[in-house]
């Protein structure tokens, strides 16, 4: 007897029912020492708890990257990573770029000329002459 | 002026709650704490009044409801409820119960007067960076101009009323393109300037696509009268 | 190539001679450590008879006028000069004696040691063991919140008590610390002023005295050497209030006192046991605190005399220091308090997010102290054990960070 593998009736679709965000975690890389590290520092000090409060959906870990500039790495649900190095960026534009991170979806950028993109079969189907009420000659 | 009317009205936190995640799931609350603060005009009443045909909308529950936070950014509230009746033909409330009972759907929502051909489940790559929405946020389509399956359309004159249908959308969050740039070269001249520029756009997914029955349409018109 | 010896020309002579007796004044440490020291290899003997020779050559007699050695030696007049002081008898040379030590002179019954057993140690760790310095502030920085608070309200009480006896407010500061007689000394802000309550196991002459007594014991004991003279003196020099009013006896033995072995006792004691221990064993800080009236924390401080004192004696008793700026907005013993008990700042970035409640009690978050290594992802995973053993097993090196 064959084994047969039992057909998915629908595809998981995230956002169609649950939502899922893609961010999962956000590794914030300092140095005491460097000057390059003082923003993000102070981005840590300050900024960091209300950022975290506000998106417990993303794991966070802080850990010192010694004699090196500042990152921050993104992981996300697809497997991929995206590092963005902050040096002499002050507290605020590191927000800006920890939200970049917290919104990608982790694919490579692509240029994408149709706005949208559909999984399902087209809802009219295919024109087809004989169906349309003819042609009268 | 007419897209800020739209972005603000499609905007719409009342989600039915069965459609949606635990709260845990659901990162609502980064809307608090966001970089990008918001810089929505509540919009002129005659718009509502010109275009929707309603009467004024209740100022006074806007101004009631609670602001959770002082530090919060103002979000722009859900529309006002509309109390006229709507004005239905009998051409439409005959057909309309037989294109809800097809199995498919499809609308051509307009978001900033763009219209996007969309069914349930699609992703929308809007050609702007949205502000103030986060990853997990819902808005309310409310602007279509057609609704449609497989044997039956209903168009509107331009747009349909925003109470025929319910078609929701969550924001995925944001994607860029890849970097472009572009040589600037004036003739006799050996100076070349190049450009940038990397844009931002939000990703949406239409997560639902409802058909209103009839008895909900006219009823909610009646009710509120 | 021949080599010609410098030093024989005549002029060379002159040169070390004139050199030579220079003004000495050698400093203690140099004239313990090495005697006298010439690069020269002449003898003094050898180079006087030179230049006798010189000298009678020159005049062509025997007996030629003038100095011996025209060159070196003082002039008359400066011998006229010091023949007379000596006659005044004042001991003006006696910082410039040679010491012990640096004698060059053998004597007859000199015997070169052969070991060095015996032998009198110079320099090393244990030279000036007699003349080690004491500094003004405690020998350890006190951080604890309870100590610090309790060595306000002494300094607090121990200036009110003073300006309650009349006495110079600096005087607070002139004692090392030792036994702390303030314990139940309840110190009030009333209508009229500050008011001290003494308890039952205290008085305003015990706190008095307590700020006297050390300097009494010690004065009997001991001569001062020279340069502990020097340190009284310039500690004496830092109120300059205090020479003014010198009456006081507390004054005079502080100029004379060898402070040395007394403060080592008190230090030995305040470092065991703390101040406290003396009076009441059993009485913990929350105690003590709670036995003092609360409202001496408002005290107003101020009067700059006042403030500058309890400022001072705080210093003295705990070794923190008070920022200018904090010093001049102080205005109650309570916003002192606030500034004394000021944590350091942290140096590392980590450790400032870790004194954060708002951090730490978010799930999400979790931080660490040092780099995160490909083995500590391993072990997170729980990996890194089977990856040892595995690696042993195949006889490689375990390395990696």
């Amino acid at each position: 007897m064959v084994v047969q593998a039992i057909r998915k009736a629908t595809t998981g679709q995230n956002g169609v029912g649950a939502f899922i965000l893609q961010c999962k975690r956000l590794d914030f890389h300092y140095c005491d020492w460097a000057g390059s590290s003082k923003g993000m520092n102070t981005f840590l000090r300050n900024s960091l708890s209300k950022f975290a409060a506000a998106n417990p959906a993303v794991e966070i870990t802080v850990s010192p990257r010694p004699s090196r500039h500042p990152i921050i790495k993104g992981t996300y649900i697809n497997g991929r990573e995206k590092a963005i190095c902050v040096r002499n960026l002050t507290k605020e534009q590191i927000l800006q770029k920890a939200e970049l991170l917290r919104d990608a979806n982790g694919e490579k950028l692509k240029k994408v000329t149709k706005p949208v993109k559909s999984i399902n079969e087209s809802v009219r189907g295919v024109w087809s002459p004989y169906h349309d009420g003819g042609i009268h000659v | 002026m007419l897209s800020r009317t739209i972005r603000r009205s499609i905007l719409d936190t009342r989600v039915p709650t069965s459609a949606l995640p635990p709260t845990f799931l659901l990162p609502n609350r980064a809307r608090y704490f966001n970089s990008t603060t918001q810089h929505v005009d509540t919009p002129p009443e005659s718009i509502y009044i010109s275009q929707l045909a309603t009467s004024p909308p209740a100022e006074a529950a806007e101004t009631v409801t609670p602001v959770r936070r002082p530090i919060r950014p103002k979000v722009p509230l859900p529309p006002a409820p509309i109390s006229e009746p709507v004005a239905l033909d009998a051409s439409v409330k005959e057909l309309l119960p037989l294109l809800a009972a097809q199995p498919s759907h499809y609308i051509s929502a307009h978001i900033h007067a763009k219209p996007y051909l969309v069914t349930a489940g699609d992703t929308v790559r809007l050609p702007f960076h949205m502000p103030g929405v986060v990853p997990g946020d819902v808005l309310r389509l409310n602007r279509a101009s057609s609704l449609g399956s497989r044997d039956y359309t209903l168009k509107g004159t331009p747009y349909l009323d925003e109470r025929i249908f319910e078609c929701r959308a969550r924001v995925m969050g944001t994607e860029a393109e890849p970097m472009r740039t572009k040589e600037k070269k004036k003739r006799r001249n050996r100076r070349i300037n190049t450009v940038k520029s990397k844009h931002k756009f939000t990703i949406l997914r239409i997560a639902e696509l409802k058909i209103n029955s009839l008895e909900d349409i006219e009823g909610s018109g009646t009710e509120s009268v | 190539m021949r080599r010609i010896s410098r030093s024989c020309r005549p002029i060379g002579h002159l040169r070390v001679n004139a050199t030579r007796n220079t003004p000495s004044y050698v400093c203690a440490t140099c004239r313990s450590q090495a005697p006298s020291f010439s690069t020269s290899s002449i003898r003094t003997d050898a180079r006087d008879r030179t230049l006798g020779e010189l000298r009678k050559k020159i005049w062509g007699t025997d007996v030629p006028p003038g100095l011996e050695n025209p060159y070196g030696d003082k002039s008359n007049i400066e011998k006229l000069v010091v023949s007379k002081q000596k006659a005044k008898g004042k001991a003006t040379e006696a910082p410039m004696k040679p010491n012990k030590t640096a004698a060059t002179t053998p004597s007859s019954d000199y015997e070169p040691a052969t070991t060095w057993d015996g032998l009198e140690e110079v320099g090393g760790e244990n030279r000036n063991t007699t003349n080690q310095f004491r500094g003004f502030l405690a020998p350890d920085i006190v951080t604890d919140t309870d100590e610090l608070t309790a060595a306000l309200h002494r300094a607090m009480v121990e200036v009110f008590a003073l300006k309650q006896a009349g006495l110079p407010l600096l005087d607070v500061s002139q004692t090392a610390p030792g036994f702390d007689s303030t314990l139940d000394v309840q110190i009030v802000s009333s209508t009229g002023g500050v008011q001290l309550k003494f308890g039952e196991n205290s008085s305003l002459e015990q706190v008095i005295q307590s700020l006297a007594k050390v300097v009494d014991e010690t004065a009997e004991k001991e001569d001062p050497t020279e340069s502990e003279e020097n340190v009284a003196a310039d500690r004496s020099e830092v109120d300059p209030l205090q020479t003014d009013k010198i009456a006081t006896p507390v004054d005079e033995t502080i100029e004379k006192g060898n402070p040395t072995e007394a403060e080592e006792d008190i230090a030995a004691d305040r470092s065991e046991e703390g101040p406290l221990k003396h009076a009441q064993p059993v009485m913990t800080y929350e105690e003590l605190f709670a036995s003092w009236d609360p409202s001496w924390l408002q005290i107003s401080v101020d009067d700059p005399e006042i403030k500058f004192a309890v400022l001072k004696r705080t210093l003295q008793l705990t070794g923190v220091r008070v920022p200018d700026s904090a010093m001049k907005s102080a205005r109650t013993a309570q916003s002192i308090l606030s500034h004394l008990v000021t944590p350091p700042k942290p140096r590392k970035l980590i450790e400032a997010l870790e004194q954060k409640e708002d951090l730490l009690s978010l799930p999400n978050v979790s931080m660490s102290g040092r780099r995160v290594t490909p083995i500590d992802r391993e072990k997170a995973a729980g990996r890194w054990k089977l990856i040892e053993k595995e690696l042993e097993s195949r006889g490689l090196p375990v390395t990696g960070h």
